[in-house]
């Protein structure tokens, strides 16, 4: 039974390793493969070529980060890409905070946690959320991919906006412009070599950025960096 | 009319001119250009991704340039383009185009 569901559509992988065998537990559905929407799968010979390529690294490791190059590639045809943030859900919706690894996108949406407590927010995925367009609403989406915890949630989140982040002696945030924004975006996502491929992406880029606010903001490590950014995001705004 | 004629073939600099005058400037297949946001990108695919990973931005008149390398242009037919389509003096125009066409070569993007 070797069927997921990940942000509403379903998904062939046959994880046999740590950490993705646990962590995509709870994206399990009845079902076989042949009901797939996408395939996330290798054969027995693509796995050895790349566990002897990768040779110093735990085959878990292995297993997880190309099982999920091989989800967010094809997840592009589906009209979903992946970016590379922090995502927490506050009152219902997504904010998604975004930058290089280790500039502080966790450290700053676990300011959120600790603000609004759990009651009102929580993680929906710590690493790459999966953003998708239903019904002209976009969703941000939980996927087993969340980084180095398994900090996220099987659930699809109505997206209030996005947020490029760096760090600061100050709490600021400010809107982006629409033409600033495609950049740093494409630093953050996946970059399909194929022709077909990014033409989705600029597809799907160009009508998130149309619709959707995208603001910077840099900030310091601290707690009410949390108030600074819900103030520049939240709705009504 | 060969005064003319013998005018050019004594002058080097002039051959030289000449010959810059009708070099064919071409953008490298695999580059994808894309208005959006009120601006316009460029990424790469295939094997122009190979080497190049990042994106430009341009403004309009950049990616009016663009458009018009992707068939290929010399800087005469570009400078006579940007002047029927903006309203820049002839000069400033083949000034601009001859910052944007050394740009990029040197960003290896040319043919």
């Amino acid at each position: 039974m070797p069927l997921y569901s990940i942000g509403g559509l379903k998904i062939w992988m046959e994880p046999r390793y740590e950490p993705l065998t646990s962590r995509s537990q709870k994206y399990r559905i009845e079902g076989g493969a042949e009901e797939c929407d996408l395939r996330a799968v290798y054969t027995d010979e693509e796995w050895e070529s790349a566990f002897a390529r990768y040779k110093d690294a735990p085959r878990g490791s292995v297993e997880y980060m190309k099982t999920g190059a091989r989800f967010y590639t094809a997840a592009l045809a589906l009209g979903c890409f992946y970016l590379h943030s922090s995502a927490v859900v506050c009152d219902g919706r997504a904010y998604l905070f975004s930058a290089n690894s280790g500039v502080g996108k966790s450290t700053h949406t676990q300011n959120w946690l600790k603000r609004f407590g759990s009651g009102r927010a929580y993680l929906l995925n710590d690493d790459k959320p999966l953003i998708r367009l239903v019904n002209g609403v976009y969703y941000a989406c939980g996927t087993p991919f969340s980084g180095k915890t398994d900090q996220s949630r099987n659930e699809s989140v109505p997206l209030a906006g996005i947020c490029f982040l760096s760090r600061g002696s100050v709490n600021e945030i400010a809107r982006m412009d629409k033409g600033d924004v495609f950049p740093l975006l494409y630093e953050q996502t996946v970059r399909p070599p194929r022709e077909d491929d990014m033409m989705k992406l600029l597809d799907m880029a160009e009508k998130l950025i149309e619709d959707v606010p995208f603001y910077r903001l840099t900030c310091t490590p601290e707690e009410e960096s949390a108030e600074v950014s819900y103030a520049g995001m939240r709705p009504g705004c | 009319m060969p005064g003319c004629v013998r005018a050019v073939e004594t002058s080097g600099l002039l051959r030289k001119d000449l010959e810059k005058m009708n070099e064919i400037y071409r953008i490298k297949k695999g580059f994808l250009l894309r208005r959006m946001g009120g601006s316009a990108v460029v990424v790469a695919v295939d094997e122009a991704a190979k080497s190049f990973k990042g994106v430009i931005k341009l403004n309009e008149v950049g990616a009016f340039l663009w458009e018009r390398l992707n068939e290929g242009a010399t800087v005469e037919q570009l400078v006579q383009a940007v002047t029927d389509a903006y309203d820049v003096e002839r000069e400033q125009a083949r000034a601009n185009i001859e910052t944007f066409l050394a740009k990029a070569k040197e960003g290896g993007l040319l043919v």
